[in-house]
């Protein structure tokens, strides 16, 4: 019976464990934040999130994305917005409270999953890395600036312009450069 | 039983893998179920009420899993539940980890009913000539899981006389199991190794081998594997026009009714063994009230 009472103990703890590490929150919860007044003398940035591409490479597109309302038919999921730049905000920080405010789904694989130490966005609007064609993903600019590390670690600026684009070519169709190492289809 | 294992190994052969074939590559929810189904049952009609309830002790826990499974990873979808650790948890993925987990469990049935049906002999037969090495590793694969299981209650058995398994705690049942299986495993690398020194002195590898069968194509196979090749044309030609062309992302579609021929065919399909088995019972216990 003695050790019953241990191997209970020890799944009470593994269970305490695991619920501690949960943070369940309602949709409505989630999207609850509000844009921030500009006041003046407060630092913002813009935000454009772009994926006018995939209209050239629409053979490319998954089937199941060109059925209903899933994309906006100019390409812009979110036009150039203003949102406030908060105190050591990287770029991925802006997104998510852009997303959030605007109520747009987006899906990232956080810090701890990859060998970069950086956050990395899989889909935004139910677009998705490879959703259209083997070389397709998301990727960012800032004031026109290809990106150079991952989201998470870049900090913009008071007035910076930040715009999330969706390539089909690795980067070649808007004309970021291409690393000479990748780009194998 | 009898009315399934007396076909011809061809015949079995064909059913099984268009059965399985179709169960595994066509993504399409009444599909899934139609097999799922069509295992269910057959798997009924071969075990009795008790060995299936057990079985399904497994694939209970099984399907739950995977369905609890896929929205961990899956974030995609319009109908959003709730999040966790900020990511969506969404009602496709919900659907799509039951319908990925109905697809497993439908497999892993249907390859049982086929343990039983398409047994070691079938296969040296059907296979023995073409590829006799790998027909002969397959055999003793399907061999293997049974023997497996009949040595594990064997040393339970033993280590029950010994006077083990007297514990109520269930922290020593558990242990009790792991000494079963450390045994277990001790004896199956130990049999591996004589299997093959025996092999070795019977004369396998020495040359061609032959095997005895009383096996002969009769009526019966021919309308079976005549049903079994229009249906499964039929399925074939609903999936290859994307009659049965089904997204759970970004949303689920809907079923539309221009599938539902080839799914019918699929259902009829996949029914057809239970049918036989059951007929088969009806008139055995037909025969016996008569005498």
């Amino acid at each position: 019976m003695k050790k019953d009472i241990l191997l209970i103990f020890v799944l009470v703890l593994f269970a305490v464990f695991v619920i501690r590490g949960v943070d369940i929150r309602s949709v409505d919860d989630y999207y609850d934040a509000h844009p921030e007044e500009v006041r003046p003398g407060s630092k913002t940035v813009t935000l454009s999130i772009d994926c006018r591409t995939i209209y050239d490479h629409y053979d490319d597109l998954e089937e199941a994305l060109k059925k209903g309302e899933y994309l906006p038919k100019d390409g812009w999921i979110l036009p150039e917005t203003t949102i406030v730049l908060e105190e050591g905000d990287s770029v991925f920080d802006v997104l998510i409270r852009a997303t959030r405010i605007y109520h747009i789904p987006m899906e990232y694989q956080g810090t701890d999953q990859n060998i970069y130490n950086s956050v990395y966005v899989q889909g935004i609007q139910y677009l998705y890395e490879f959703s259209c064609g083997p070389l397709s993903g998301w990727t960012y600019a800032v004031n026109g600036e290809p990106a150079d590390v991952g989201c998470s670690m870049k900090k913009p600026a008071d007035g910076d312009k930040i715009t999330f684009i969706y390539t089909c070519e690795l980067g070649r169709d808007i004309g970021f450069p291409v690393p000479e190492t990748g780009g194998n289809p | 039983m009898r009315a399934l294992e007396k076909f011809h190994p061809g015949v079995l052969f064909v059913y099984f893998l268009a059965v399985l074939s179709v169960t595994m590559f066509v993504r399409h929810p009444m599909i899934t179920a139609a097999s799922l189904l069509g295992g269910l049952l057959l798997q009924r009609s071969l075990d009795g009420r008790k060995r299936f309830w057990k079985d399904m002790g497994f694939y209970i826990p099984l399907l739950a899993l995977i369905t609890v499974t896929n929205p961990l990873f899956s974030h995609n979808g319009v109908t959003q539940l709730f999040f966790l650790n900020g990511n969506a948890v969404t009602l496709e993925a919900v659907a799509c980890g039951v319908h990925m987990g109905m697809m497993i469990v439908a497999v892993l049935l249907w390859c049982a009913a086929m343990n039983r049906l398409f047994t070691g002999d079938k296969v040296m037969y059907l296979l023995g000539r073409i590829a006799p090495g790998l027909s002969l590793v397959f055999s003793m694969v399907l061999r293997f899981v049974p023997q497996f299981r009949k040595k594990r209650k064997e040393i339970m058995t033993v280590q029950k006389a010994m006077g083990l398994y007297t514990s109520k705690s269930y922290t020593d049942r558990l242990l009790s199991s792991v000494r079963v299986y450390s045994a277990l495993i001790g004896w199956a690398l130990e049999h591996s190794m004589e299997v093959g020194v025996s092999m070795k002195a019977k004369g396998y590898g020495q040359g061609r081998r032959t095997n005895f069968h009383l096996f002969r194509r009769q009526k019966r196979d021919s309308g079976f594997l005549a049903i079994t090749l229009v249906l499964t044309c039929v399925t074939l030609t609903g999936v290859l026009t994307g009659k049965t062309h089904y997204d759970f992302y970004p949303a689920m579609d809907r079923v539309e009714n221009g599938c539902l021929w080839a799914v019918a065919a699929f259902a009829v399909l996949a029914v057809m063994p239970f049918i036989l088995a059951e007929e088969e019972k009806c008139r055995w216990n037909y025969y016996l009230r008569k005498t």
